[in-house]
């Protein structure tokens, strides 16, 4: 396996890397996180065509791009990897043509189905997706239950439009995956917050999908503002500061779900993922030097899956809220990571609007907010 | 106190102060330097959030646990309350249990043992209950098994008497012999009937008793009822009378057999206790529901009545209105039992 990285920044097209061994004719997957704004001009897919003519070529649209040790806004950041072992089938589907995330979900898994299907990585749409249906929806088809991992595209801090796109110019409403086959690729994956959880555990008892309505019986919006204190004038943006951790009911596993709005009128709160009635949820802050070293170890996380600590490359889906927090900081999480993964392995990655992948070793995928999540391919 | 620069008024308040007090004038003004205090600066804000958000998340929580205390602090009150009343209860119901429990709400384990055994003993008592009853009915079965067999073993005899009986009448008996010959076939068929009845009850009791769904004429049906009942009628001076309203639908299904003995002992009973009176049977529809119908047989008389206190009394088994009544009329006191074991089985009333 080979990997060639590039980055478009100032205006320009800058080789960062290119492994010996790396030809243009050989790459099969062209990996290509950037902002909305430049990816959607044609000049970068024609690009990237006539360059890559034999790849996959998947683009999605980002909050911030990250490159090895670094963290980017604005720019476009290009992974071209030449697989030696490994075959690679796509799929990409619009959500104008299927009812739910849930049917999307399922179709996506179906087409890419076979017998050596090795493992699936995910980009999607991040604003008309929902992202806990869409999981499902692969997780029912997952017959192999292959390592499922990917992400929700961004759109800078707006929260409006996302861009994704296979072998086009990209476009809303998109959800693309690539299917990896064959024996000879190892994928790690490793996923953490670093939340603190604190206050009682409340029950979840009115909730549609992803609008949060009540909590053991009471106004949600309004318990939520008792607790933000003084915090309630920054609101929306300090919903940032203090998600809530999700157990769903008869599970043990906790993920972060982030605030993305908040309705007055109606007393509701809108999530970036499903609030399961009957599902437990707790108050989370940030801990910034947690958030930072959660990302240490999703990076160990992802050696403990799959047994490789030095991959041939590293894929960060951190999310938007950890970059509007962390601020100047943020890149402490990419150096986090670069830590265990030591000088050489490339690193590419982008800030999501939700991340898929799943919690621990073979378990099926979910929806995360708020992780850092790390994905690693390798061939053996 | 020289003042800083003013590319240093964005730097956190707590730099501020560690530079103007520790870093040499002459580095004020050192781009490499302020560019290193700005990243420095950052951190010290980032720090400083985190304490803010810390704080607040403690905030919170210090809240919260006040709110469980009270919550708890509440509910043992209640507890404490619940207990008092509960050991005044006892102490009312049983003041010797009273003593084995202490003015404090922490013998709680005390009150609930006490509680425990009550109910144990209770259950026990149940138990003894039930297995009285068991053993009553037991008694009770074995009882009418006794007099089934023995109904049997006094009826073969019985035949006997009776067909040897039929025998001698045949024989040209002298006229003082023709009179006890007579008495005595009376009295061997007033034993017989006695029997059967005996009989029918236990099988009745026992459930052994299976009745018939035929086609049945109402109309017929209690013609003959009056007819097999109008030699007794004559014999008592009682004028025998069968009513039957219009709307009575003529054909219905039913056992016959058992719905004759019925009305028989019914009609029997009424002639019985009537002299020189009018015996009325009556049939009227009280209502009708798809092929269901529900029909009164009313039996009047104008005979001696059974008082209030004796109407409870006159189905029971073996028991007349009274005592006298066997002396001077007969009768075993099964017949109104059997009927009524029969017409528990059509869900029939009587009034």
């Amino acid at each position: 396996m080979f990997v060639r990285q590039q980055q478009f920044i100032n205006k320009e097209w800058t080789n960062v890397h290119t492994a010996p061994g790396f030809t243009n004719t050989g790459c099969s997957l062209v990996l290509v996180f950037g902002s909305g704004e430049e990816i959607i001009k044609p000049d970068v897919y024609t690009m990237l065509k006539s360059e890559y003519p034999n790849a996959e070529i998947v683009i999605g649209s980002t909050a911030g791009e990250i490159i090895n040790e670094s963290v980017y806004d604005d720019t476009i950041v290009v992974t071209a990897i030449a697989f030696e072992r490994t075959g690679l089938r796509s799929a990409s589907l619009n959500m104008n043509d299927y009812v739910s995330s849930y049917d999307a979900g399922a179709a996506l898994m179906k087409l890419l189905d076979a017998e050596d299907l090795a493992s699936v990585f995910v980009l999607s749409d991040g604003a008309v997706v929902n992202g806990s249906e869409l999981v499902a929806g692969l997780n029912d088809n997952n017959n192999k239950k292959v390592t499922t991992a990917g992400g929700l595209a961004g759109d800078a801090a707006r929260f409006q439009q996302t861009f994704t796109g296979l072998n086009a110019i990209p476009s809303p409403g998109n959800v693309v995956a690539i299917g990896f086959y064959g024996a000879h690729l190892a994928v790690g994956h490793g996923s953490m917050g670093g939340w603190d959880e604190f206050g009682p555990e409340r029950t979840i008892t009115k909730a549609d999908k992803n609008v949060l309505l009540e909590l053991d019986g009471k106004s949600a919006l309004e318990l939520y503002k008792q607790y933000l204190g003084d915090y309630v004038n920054d609101l929306p943006a300090s919903a940032l500061l203090f998600p809530l951790s999700l157990k769903d009911s008869g599970s043990k596993n906790v993920v972060v779900r982030t605030i993305l709005a908040i309705n007055e009128e109606l007393s509701s709160m809108t999530f970036a993922g499903n609030m399961p009635e009957g599902g437990k949820v707790r108050l989370m802050k940030a801990n910034f030097d947690k958030l930072i070293d959660a990302s240490n170890i999703a990076a160990v996380g992802t050696a403990v899956t799959n047994a490789v600590s030095k991959p041939d490359l590293a894929i960060l889906i951190s999310c938007v809220g950890r970059k509007l927090i962390l601020q100047q900081r943020i890149s402490e999480e990419v150096e986090a990571a670069r830590d265990f993964f030591g000088a050489n392995v490339p690193i590419t990655g982008f800030y999501s609007y939700g991340e898929i992948s799943p919690l621990k070793e073979s378990m099926s995928c979910e929806l995360h907010n708020q992780t850092m999540t790390i994905l690693t391919l390798s061939e053996i | 106190m020289t003042h800083l620069p003013d590319s240093a008024i964005e730097l956190h308040k707590v730099l501020q102060k560690q530079i103007a007090k520790n870093l040499p004038e002459k580095f004020w003004r050192d781009t490499e330097i302020l560019t290193f205090l700005s990243v420095v600066s950052g951190y010290y804000n980032t720090v400083e959030r985190d304490k803010k958000i810390t704080e607040h998340a403690f905030a919170i929580s210090e809240k919260e646990y006040q709110a469980v205390v009270t919550d708890i602090t509440r509910k043992n009150k209640i507890l404490h309350d619940a207990m008092l009343q509960l050991k005044a209860a006892i102490a009312t119901l049983q003041p010797e249990a009273a003593s084995a429990f202490d003015d404090s709400d922490e013998d709680i384990s005390a009150v609930i043992n006490y509680l425990m055994e009550l109910i144990l003993r209770s259950k026990e008592l149940e138990q003894h209950l039930i297995h009285a009853k068991d053993a009553a009915e037991q008694a009770s079965s074995a009882k009418s098994d006794f007099l089934s067999v023995m109904s049997h073993e006094i009826r073969t005899p019985l035949n006997a008497i009776i067909g040897y009986i039929h025998l001698l009448t045949q024989e040209d008996p002298l006229p003082s012999q023709t009179t006890y010959l007579n008495i005595l076939t009376i009295s061997a068929k007033n034993l017989m009937s006695l029997i059967n009845d005996v009989l029918d009850f236990s099988k009745i009791e026992e459930g052994k008793v299976i009745f018939a769904d035929s086609d049945m004429d109402l109309r017929k049906l209690v013609q003959d009822v009056r007819l097999a009942n109008k030699i007794r009628a004559d014999e008592n001076g009682d004028i025998l009378k069968v009513m039957m309203d219009e709307d009575v639908p003529r054909y219905v299904k039913g056992d016959i057999t058992r719905l004759t003995q019925i009305l028989n002992n019914l009609i029997s009973n009424a002639i019985k206790f009537t002299k020189n009176g009018r015996v009325t049977i009556e049939l009227q529809l009280k209502s009708k529901k798809g092929k269901y119908a529900e029909i009164l047989f009313l039996i009047k008389d104008t005979g001696i009545g059974i008082s209030k206190e004796n109407q409870q009394l006159i189905f029971e088994r073996f028991t007349q209105a009274h005592s006298y009544i066997t002396r001077e009329y007969g009768g075993s006191g099964l017949g109104l039992t059997i009927i009524r074991s029969c017409s528990i089985y059509w869900r029939a009333r009587y009034m």
